[in-house]
């Protein structure tokens, strides 16, 4: 049977200025999926991740997560829909005059009644779930690039979302340490079966932890491909589809 | 992809029931761990092992047959037993987690079969209240869905680790490493002096050396941007001057010495001290920051990697402008400070020229002199503190917020102390 659509993206066009970035965008993601975005450095894969979290408004059409688009909700409608997700950056975007703990702590205490002590002992299991129990009274600037990407992942599970966004969580890693965070997301889908949508251009991650994805390209100005990654590598729709996976210039 | 079921809409919570699965007829079992109960993967007929819990940020467990699914948490104890019951998710586990903890001291046993939803911070608490009864407390009647998360948040708990040994210091210790660590400022703060005066030594030799482009940038920042806040502190200072010597003064019919005592105080004390404490908070602070962010962001170890001194390129610019627009920003404090004053004298009666007179002829071109030597020195020692904040940053954001505030006081508390110096000085030299 079908599953239910968690986003839902219909004709989204996106772009600055009198620059187009893509348009014409529709996708469903479905519940417990693993659903990566990818394509070259510049395509709007980070932008297209930000309209569906509300940060930007798209030019034309719309993106609607759990029935509801986070660029018109206001008020409590908003508040609701934010905590049915979670958002890794790509930078981490953990704040530095923290530790870890607190990093993970502080949605709980934005969004929930939980004393403080729970609070902490809630942060202490989200921060185990991603490997990190040991430092959790470190400082951001006090661990690797790796361990702060989990972190952030950590910090975006504070309040169980249905929902994750990942921005480029292999980016800048070695390819061990890089494995171990696509493995991290298989369990995380499998065992918690939350819904990831994960922008990437790292072949690896793409075909480790994909379920579906789309494909989109700076010259299209749009998507120009959708499905499993695998069939995608297998039987490459076009030319451009082929040359990303088999990184070919021409 | 794997196929899976249709969820709960927002609103309701993020999980969902397992299709196919009786009402009722989830399976019950205990949480993995627990010396009493098998682990979840032996556990009755249902769905497969293999295959994943609810959809959701929570999973959905179905209700005991006969009752209705409720919205809140319950925590109920039964003699030995304590249940937990209804949905224990991030959103209502604060409702129940003191009054859980407190009932689960004494319990022999916990029951979750009346558990609807769970998440990872619902299990946290399970985890907690098992940890209040004790640890071989075995937790019992968890459905298929439930335990498998319950299973993943207990494998991810860790109590916290004991801080180390080394970090519990005594009032001694804390005290010397207070001591260490001021002499390692000192002893840094020393070097770059040391590094400074070789620059400045290298770069007389070799004036090919000093970017006169980022010198004259500096000028424009350290000294042009800032005529506009000295001049109005200044006139402002000359006006509070001059209106509270003139009230006492006047008690001895000697407010015509008023442009003289202003006069005298201006040139030789408040014009360089006030400029030198707007240079401090304005551009001082505005080096750290600036020299700051570069360190953070490796931009200084870069250049040190492709051979180029950042104290030739950063520092020496800065230092040589500071230098340069102090003793212009105090002669401007200076001048704006007796344009304020006469305007109170002639406010008060008083002909201009006769102002003019009489601050000819209390003031010397020594204290004139005098006073814009010290704001020089100011300014080389205020840009020197802001330069090497700046370089000593640390890593992370506050970094640069930190090496900004050590500029500010570290160049106050410096001018104050220079002052006093050159006070001494000037009364030893009888100037």
């Amino acid at each position: 049977m079908a599953a239910e659509a968690v986003i839902q993206a219909r004709d989204v066009a996106m772009g600055f200025g009198s620059r187009v970035l893509f348009r014409g965008v529709n996708f469903d993601v479905a519940r417990g999926e693993v659903f990566v975005i990818l394509g070259g450095s510049g395509c709007g894969k980070s932008t297209l991740l930000k309209l569906m979290i509300g940060l930007y408004q798209p030019t034309a059409g719309q993106v609607t997560i759990l029935g509801g688009d986070l660029a018109t909700a206001d008020g409590e409608a908003r508040r609701n829909l934010l905590r049915q997700l979670g958002v890794m950056w790509q930078s981490g975007a953990l704040f530095g005059s923290m530790t870890l703990l607190e990093n993970v702590m502080l949605p709980l205490e934005a969004h929930t009644d939980l004393p403080r002590e729970a609070r902490e002992d809630v942060a202490r299991v989200k921060l185990g779930l991603v490997g990190l129990s040991d430092a959790a009274g470190r400082l951001p600037a006090e661990i690797s690039g790796g361990m702060a990407k989990r972190a952030g992942i950590a910090r975006a599970m504070a309040l169980d979302p249905p929902i994750l966004f990942l921005d480029e969580p292999s980016a800048g890693l070695d390819p061990v340490t890089s494995a171990g965070l696509d493995e991290l997301i298989k369990d995380l889908a499998r065992d918690l079966g939350t819904t990831f949508v994960v922008v990437t251009h790292e072949l690896q991650s793409i075909l480790a932890i994909g379920d579906r994805c789309i494909m989109l390209d700076k010259e299209a100005q749009g998507m120009i491909a959708e499905g499993d990654p695998r069939h995608l590598r297998d039987d490459p729709p076009n030319d451009t589809v082929r040359r990303f996976f088999r990184r070919e210039t021409r | 992809m794997t196929e899976r079921q249709p969820g709960a809409p927002l609103g309701e919570g993020a999980g969902n029931r397992r299709e196919g699965r009786p009402e009722g007829a989830a399976e019950r079992a205990s949480v993995p761990g627990s010396p009493s109960l098998p682990p979840a993967e032996d556990m009755g007929p249902g769905p497969a092992p293999d295959a994943a819990p609810e959809p959701g940020g929570a999973v959905e467990a179905p209700a005991p047959a006969g009752q209705e699914p409720s919205a809140s948490p319950g925590v109920e104890r039964d003699g030995e037993v304590l249940r937990l019951s209804g949905r224990l998710t991030s959103m209502t586990a604060g409702e129940v987690w003191r009054p859980a903890l407190k009932e689960a001291h004494g319990a022999r046993r916990i029951d979750l079969s009346g558990l609807e939803m769970l998440d990872t911070s619902g299990a946290a608490l399970v985890i907690a209240a098992a940890r209040a009864a004790g640890e071989d407390v075995p937790v019992e009647g968890a459905s298929r869905p439930v335990a498998a998360v319950l299973e993943r948040s207990r494998a991810a708990d860790r109590p916290p680790a004991a801080p180390p040994a080394g970090r519990r210091l005594g009032v001694i210790s804390a005290l010397g490493a207070w001591g260490v660590g001021r002499a390692d400022a000192a002893r840094e703060a020393t070097t770059f002096m040391g590094e400074a005066s070789a620059t400045f030594v290298n770069a007389a030799r070799r004036p090919r050396d000093l970017r006169i482009a980022d010198v004259l940038r500096h000028l424009d920042e350290v000294g042009t941007r800032a005529f506009g806040l000295v001049i109005l502190l200044g006139v402002l200072i000359g006006v509070i001057l001059a209106f509270q010597s003139a009230i006492p003064m006047r008690q001895y019919g000697a407010d015509i010495f008023v442009p003289r005592l202003v006069g005298i105080s201006l040139l030789r004390e408040l014009g360089p001290l006030l400029a030198a404490v707007i240079l401090a908070g304005r551009t001082g602070s505005a080096f750290a920051a600036e020299l700051g962010t570069m360190t953070v962001n490796e931009e200084v170890s870069a250049l040190r990697i492709m051979g180029i001194d950042p104290m030739v390129l950063l520092v020496l610019p800065r230092l040589i402008a500071a230098t340069l627009a102090m003793p212009v920003l105090a002669l401007l404090m200076d001048l704006a400070g007796l344009v304020g004053m006469s305007v109170v004298m002639m406010a008060t009666g008083f002909p201009l020229q006769l102002v003019i007179n009489q601050v000819h002829a209390g003031v010397a071109l020594g204290d004139l002199l005098g006073g814009l030597g010290k704001a020089a020195v100011f300014g080389l020692v205020i840009a020197g503190i802001g330069c090497r904040a700046g370089l000593a940053a640390g890593s992370g954001p506050r970094a640069v917020g930190d090496a900004a505030t050590s500029a500010v006081v570290g160049g106050i508390v410096a001018l104050v102390v220079l002052d006093g110096i050159f006070a001494v000085l000037f009364y030893r030299l009888g100037w």
